[in-house]
């Protein structure tokens, strides 16, 4: 095993030195030994994260807190999160007797290769951020997330969950796990009446009654109860006020700074606070590592054109979760505004091209008197213009270009408002270039 | 005359943006100056047979689809009746599997012969076929886990879908009805003959629909 262990070391090495980074170490070791994945021997903290969505920043936060709390911390930061990418992050870390050379790891693990990489990486604390419809191609539906997920836990994984989803609340009945919830308080955003027609989880799991709710945060997520025994579970880590437009929530009396201004942000950062006060460290330190962390400007964006906000909303294709969110945003936001739509394409990693869930998207919710005209960008550009007609938009509000240099003129001279531009990622860097040309 | 659609398990069996079906169907009503009330029933409520010119179930997980069934199953005799008396079901996606005699080995409506099964692996894919009651090309999606057998009442193709007098259900997915104008066009046309056959049409405002049909093939197909 050192030899093979150290052939694949060698490999990332001299990949390194080229100027590559690759998943080649860990693919060149499954196929040198299968069995080089139970070689490693763990550090004593171990975190793993996953989920439909936001993953990526939530480990990314939990590495950096326990950074700034000394620890010396090895995790995937670069997004390689399936069992390849993971291997080879231990092949590169860690010493010949299998040592990993670090006092915490942190993993982002895909979903669906969580059963391989849990048993490789044996976590102590597993974050689930959410199950959202995903990339429906590639994973069917969310149940069978959620079964890939179930069957990579065992009874020692101690849990953080997001109390206020009912539809991960099912692995209190499904999973013998410890479980940490944490969650969102009522708040000025909540609201009473569901917005979202097409959920995830609208009966209950236990005797399937419909789920009553004391208010929303959005879609499933709120104070849910069932007139059984089910509802939504004593929160350990609650926000008990939180203020997305001037960026701060408030956990067990500690003014925590949230990076950017929407939800999902909110409870990345919850779920890290959360794992990394379960692993020991104060608090208040939690609080001031997390609340010094740069804006995230990969994420969302806000800056002046003129004299118009510019709104950018980084998307992920294929999931309707969220462009919920940002359609949630924007319709919270009560001023004259433009819509701007679009992408280059739908999916990089497949060749389907399905339209369905662009149905699962409450874009109604962005259809009120305050919306001049919506632009939609892009090959796609048809389809979401239709989408636009079913939410009730008169056709002269459509307006439709093949792409964003078309659409420059519509966007910066002949519209009205704040500029809202829910993209999904692969037009954020193009849109702001165009914006900034003349800023 | 006004059109009543009942949207049948609204909140359970909605996986892959059904509801693009119902807005496609209520506009083209309303082009058609006709009033639409769309019900949306689910889980324990009253289903007045009577009252709907056009019933829609769409897809859902294999779980949803089981709840749905027993839930359904206290409307056999009423459902089997509605469609011999020839008025309106659309069903989409894995829905269909509810109509048939068997789920796995668990009894469904029974109101055609067919039998499904759920198998491991999913059925994926974009979708593109001749019709037989448009003049156009269907195109649609498909993701599914389950497959049907024995199907001799086929709809666009046997593997894929099933028709009886005005039964329409299909695996393809989701808003199909959005997606192929034509066929929403024929579908409402339909309806609206079956209530009064002497009804003046008028044109309908398929436009920006007709523009994203043609734009997938040119995008995707040529």
């Amino acid at each position: 095993m050192v030899i093979q262990l150290i052939i694949c070391k060698f490999a990332g090495l001299i990949l390194k030195i080229m100027g590559r980074g690759s998943n080649y170490p860990g693919v060149l070791a499954l196929k040198l030994n299968k069995n080089i994945t139970s070689y490693f021997k763990m550090p004593k903290i171990v975190v793993a994260v996953t989920g439909s969505a936001g993953k990526g920043s939530t480990s990314t936060i939990i590495a950096e807190t326990l950074r700034k709390s000394g620890k010396k911390v090895v995790h995937n930061k670069f997004g390689s999160n399936m069992l390849p990418g993971i291997l080879t992050l231990l092949i590169t870390n860690c010493k010949l007797n299998g040592k990993i050379k670090g006092d915490a790891l942190v993993v982002e693990v895909d979903e669906r290769y969580t059963k391989e990489v849990f048993k490789m990486v044996k976590p102590k604390y597993v974050v689930i951020t959410n199950i959202c419809r995903d990339q429906p191609p590639r994973h069917g539906h969310f149940d069978l997330v959620y079964e890939k997920i179930k069957e990579a836990l065992n009874d020692n994984v101690h849990l953080v969950l997001n109390g206020d989803d009912p539809y991960l609340y099912k692995y209190s009945l499904d999973t013998k796990c410890d479980i940490t919830y944490y969650g969102i308080n009522k708040n000025k955003y909540s609201y009473k009446n569901n917005k979202f027609n097409n959920i995830n989880i609208s009966y209950c799991p236990v005797c399937n009654s419909k789920l009553n709710y004391n208010y929303y945060h959005i879609e499933s997520l709120g104070d849910f109860y069932c007139k059984c025994k089910f509802k939504r579970p004593n929160i350990d880590y609650l926000a008990t006020k939180i203020d997305l437009d001037n960026k701060y929530m408030i956990v067990n009396d500690n003014k925590v700074t949230i990076a950017f201004n929407v939800l999902y942000y909110a409870y990345n950062i919850l779920a890290a606070y959360s794992v990394c006060s379960l692993i020991g460290i104060e608090e208040d330190k939690v609080t001031d590592y997390i609340s010094s962390m740069a804006n995230n400007t990969k994420l969302n964006e806000l800056y002046k054109y003129k004299d118009r906000n510019v709104y950018v909303m980084n998307n992920k294709n294929e999931n309707s979760t969220t462009f919920n969110e940002s359609v949630l945003y924007v319709s919270n936001h009560k001023v004259k505004k433009t819509i701007v739509i679009g992408w280059k394409e739908i999916s990089r990693r497949y060749e389907f091209n399905d339209m369905s869930w662009l149905y699962d998207i409450e874009f109604e919710l962005l259809n009120d008197k305050n919306t001049d005209k919506v632009i939609c960008v892009g090959r796609d550009k048809y389809n979401i213009a239709l989408r636009m007609k079913y939410a009730g938009f008169k056709s002269n509000q459509i307006k439709i270009y093949d792409s964003l240099e078309e659409a420059k003129d519509m966007i910066k001279n002949k519209s009205k408002g704040d500029i809202f531009a829910i993209l999904n990622f692969d037009y954020v860097i193009p849109f702001n270039n165009i914006m900034k040309e003349d800023i | 005359m006004i059109i009543n659609i009942c949207y049948l398990y609204y909140d359970l069996l909605n996986l892959y943006g059904e509801i693009g079906n119902i807005k496609a169907l209520t506009k083209a009503f309303e082009t058609q100056k006709l009033k639409v009330n769309v019900d949306k029933l689910s889980i324990g409520d009253k289903i007045n047979f009577n009252k709907y010119d056009l019933i829609y179930i769409g897809c859902g997980t294999e779980n949803n689809l089981l709840i749905a069934l027993n839930d359904l199953l206290r409307y056999k005799n009423e459902l089997k009746e509605y469609v011999e008396s020839n008025k309106f079901i659309i069903a989409t996606g894995n829905s269909i599997d509810l109509f048939g005699k068997k789920i796995n080995d668990k009894k469904a409506l029974e109101i055609f012969n067919y039998n499904t099964k759920f198998i491991d692996k999913r059925i994926v894919g974009d979708y593109i076929i001749d019709s037989d009651i448009i003049d156009s090309k269907i195109i649609g999606f498909q993701n599914r886990g389950s497959i049907i057998e024995n199907n001799n009442i086929s709809f666009i193709d046997k593997e894929i879908g099933v028709n009886y007098k005005n039964f329409y259900g299909t695996y393809l997915l989701g808003p199909i009805l959005v997606r192929n104008p034509k066929l929403n066009k024929y579908i409402v046309t339909k309806i609206i003959k079956s209530k009064n056959s002497k009804f003046k049409l008028k044109k309908y405002d398929l436009k920006l629909d007709e523009a994203a049909y043609k734009s997938y093939f040119e995008t995707y197909i040529n």
